[in-house]
């Protein structure tokens, strides 16, 4: 398997982690602050930060054993294909949470002198990015095949 | 006659590999500077290799590239 094909499910791997310990923590803060588990949900975002594991996935590209390089120009190629991919599902993200903000508080509550407020920028960028990245770790594997066999480059 | 990229663009790298002392794919590999899963998208024509590479897999062969490679 290659060094993006692991570092692309170490991504997924990481995220899944990440959701099931959310969905255990929103219950877990309510019992134990004695809150509603909706008021919880917000705070427990945090978990989130586990995301920044995904700093380590660099080190899946150490060189290998024998003499092949870690990165070639097929490498490349699919490499680059997936960011497109992951930026241009973080822009419509992005775009659509701030339009789809201002238009939710604008037609669905009616408020006619609105402003998106400014702490909503911060977490659609994040989840924007979030997306982002699970989505280049999507093609990766899609791109490479998903169990690294008869990798295909197109 | 080995399989044709949606380019049309088809090699006979298999044949002359087996014909070059049944040279292995991970051989050639280091050969030409590229990962073994590059050469086995390269042999089932799943991607079509940039002009270096072309050239350096056609050297390791004594070849010239329109020998390795040919389009429909």
């Amino acid at each position: 398997m290659h060094p993006q094909q692991k570092a692309a499910w170490f991504v997924l791997i990481v995220f899944a982690v990440t959701v099931v310990l959310y969905l255990v923590t929103v219950p877990a803060m309510s019992l134990f602050l004695g809150k509603p588990w909706t008021s919880m949900a917000t705070p427990a975002m945090g978990i989130f930060g586990l995301c920044g594991l995904w700093g380590f996935a660099r080190f899946f590209y150490s060189p290998s054993k024998n003499r092949e390089p870690v990165m070639d120009e097929r490498d490349q190629l699919l490499a680059a294909r997936a960011w497109r991919t992951g930026m241009a599902t973080f822009w419509l993200v992005f775009v659509f949470g701030c339009v789809g903000s201002w238009g939710f508080m604008r037609y669905v509550r009616g408020l006619d002198r609105i402003s998106v407020p400014v702490e909503l920028f911060p977490g659609m960028t994040l989840a924007g990015f979030i997306i982002a990245t699970i989505t280049q770790a999507i093609a990766v594997l899609h791109y490479y095949g998903w169990r690294g066999r008869n990798a295909s480059g197109q | 006659m080995p399989p044709a990229n949606d380019n049309g663009l088809r090699n006979h790298i298999r044949r002359l590999r087996f014909e070059h002392g049944e040279m292995t794919q991970q051989e050639l590999a280091e050969r030409t500077g590229v990962t073994r899963q590059t050469i086995i998208a390269l042999e089932s024509a799943k991607y079509a290799p940039s002009l270096p590479l072309a050239f350096r897999i056609a050297r390791v062969f004594h070849s010239t590239v329109e020998e390795v490679f040919e389009i429909e």
